[in-house]
């Protein structure tokens, strides 16, 4: 198997939605969720010193995650029927609607806010890394869409050799529990998964 | 409190009725340890038998409506060993059938002495492993407000509270509580219920103090537990007068109507219990 995932640049990312909204579009997905999200970390504060000037430590930036086909996905351990697994050939983690009941277990346990039920489908659905387009030799939606050119989808051996880099930036949880296979290039203001200095400033736009 | 109502009823009702449903079987089998019933009166509860079985499958038909296809609902057991929620229905199913087998047995009349009294303590027994396989399902790593014992802990003094007031319900009815009352089964019964409360109650405050403790770049699980305060109250009223319904009940009224309110006030508590507990789901991450 080879294990495919994402890389994300937080140096080249506006926090535009662009991926998120192109991912909506081509999987005609309702206005109810997304299988990508662009979460805004900020905080900080401004300090006046005792000459008057002011100072600031603020900071915001973004990250855009969709499912980290996991090494150690938790919606896969969790799941009673099975129905969400990952791929022989590509790790990628999928959900088969023939099996799955819907309860979602799989969506609470989730770190990252990847899987949604969608009751009218009657099943849980993710991002399965466009396991389509990808099998005719084209990108994941998201990647192709991104005007500057902030995410990248293939083996993730080859992206964590070229970009190095890990998935411990807040607000997503540590890599050690789910081991995700997402390579971020985080910028200055980056901050490790356990920082408590900021906030998830549009958590009503994502959660 | 309100996204719990929209979204987790059907779980709420399942984790309160499977525990109240899984708990009966400890006070008939400690009933039958330590008193000769009346015939008439053992005759009675053979056929009040049936009654936890139709609440436990008044748990599961509630379960069902929480699923999006239920008609997949065949291939749960697929995770056995590995998902929780594989575990909890395996110990259900498990628990529903040594159930159904002992009701049909004691119809027939065939049910009686040692064995009987064996055969109790076995469906007592798979329904306590039952109610904790319901509070492990909620052990999830990633899921830092659940992923404590205090949920397996609360689950087990409902099934002890609940399910002891559904017993003395049956067993009143059956006017087999007169008799009870003169041997141990009083004592015992007794301090099942002073440790059903006790579970019940302290593990929600507990979890509650805990999850106040939690903060997140998502959540503040202080302002979260906050605003749950006033339900856990309610809670822990229903539980402390569904308590001295037992205590009424196990001490001095004949009558299974006390036993009967108690097991009302049982469903309330625990139904405002677990809308607060789904409330209270915090994630390490988002």
């Amino acid at each position: 198997m080879t294990q495919h995932g994402f890389y994300y640049d937080a140096t080249r990312c506006t926090g535009c939605k662009t991926c998120q909204l192109a991912c909506s579009d081509r999987y005609d997905l309702p206005t109810s969720y997304f299988y990508r999200h662009v979460f805004e970390y900020s905080g900080g504060d401004w300090k006046t010193e005792a000459d008057g000037t002011v100072t600031t430590d603020a900071f915001v930036y973004h990250t855009s995650v969709s499912c980290n086909h996991c090494d150690d996905a938790t919606c896969v351990k969790v799941c009673p029927t099975g129905a969400m697994h990952k791929d022989g050939e590509t790790g990628i983690v999928e959900v088969d609607s023939n099996k799955c009941i819907g309860c979602g277990y799989c969506v609470m346990s989730c770190p990252y806010n990847a899987p949604t039920v969608d009751r009218d489908k009657g099943h849980s659905v993710k991002c399965d890394g466009c396991h389509a387009r990808v099998s005719e030799g084209k990108k994941p939606i998201c990647v192709e869409a991104c005007s500057t050119r902030a995410l990248e989808f293939g083996p993730i051996e080859e992206l964590r050799k070229e970009y190095k880099g890990d998935a411990d930036v807040a607000p997503l949880p540590s890599p050690e529990y789910t081991k995700p296979n997402l390579v971020i290039k985080k910028c200055v203001r980056s901050k490790a998964s356990d920082d408590k200095s900021g906030t998830l400033s549009n958590r009503w736009e994502v959660m | 409190m309100e996204h719990a109502i929209a979204t987790e009823l059907p779980l709420a009702l399942f984790t309160t009725l499977a525990p109240i449903s899984a708990g009966a079987f400890i006070a008939i089998a400690i009933a039958l340890f330590a008193t000769e019933l009346s015939e008439k009166a053992s005759k009675l509860l053979d056929k009040l038998s049936f009654v936890p079985l139709v609440v436990l499958a008044a748990a599961f038909i509630a379960a069902f409506f929480h699923l999006s296809t239920p008609l997949n609902a065949i291939n749960v057991f697929g995770g056995l060993g590995r998902s929780p929620l594989s575990n909890e229905i395996l110990a259900g199913i498990v628990f529903g059938v040594i159930l159904l087998a002992y009701c049909v047995i004691a119809l027939t009349g065939k049910l009686n002495g040692a064995v009987k009294k064996a055969f109790a303590a076995v469906v007592a027994v798979a329904g306590l492993a039952f109610a904790y396989f319901i509070g492990m399902a909620y052990a999830i790593p990633t899921i830092v407000s659940w992923n404590t014992p205090l949920i397996p802990l609360s689950i087990i003094g409902f099934t002890l509270l609940g399910g002891g007031l559904l017993g003395t319900v049956m067993i009143a009815t059956a006017g087999g509580m007169a008799e009870a009352r003169k041997t141990s089964f009083k004592a015992v019964m007794l301090i099942v219920a002073v440790l059903g409360i006790a579970l019940s109650i302290g593990s929600v405050w507990a979890h509650y103090v805990m999850v106040s403790g939690i903060e997140t770049a998502v959540v503040s699980g202080s302002a979260l537990a906050s605003g749950l305060v006033v339900y856990l109250a309610a809670s822990t009223a229903c539980a402390v007068l569904a308590f001295a319904c037992q205590c009424a009940a196990l001490l001095k009224v004949d009558s299974p109507a006390v036993a009967f309110v108690g097991v009302v006030l049982m469903i309330a508590a625990i139904v405002i219990a677990r809308l607060a507990f789904y409330a209270m789901q915090i994630s390490v991450g988002l």
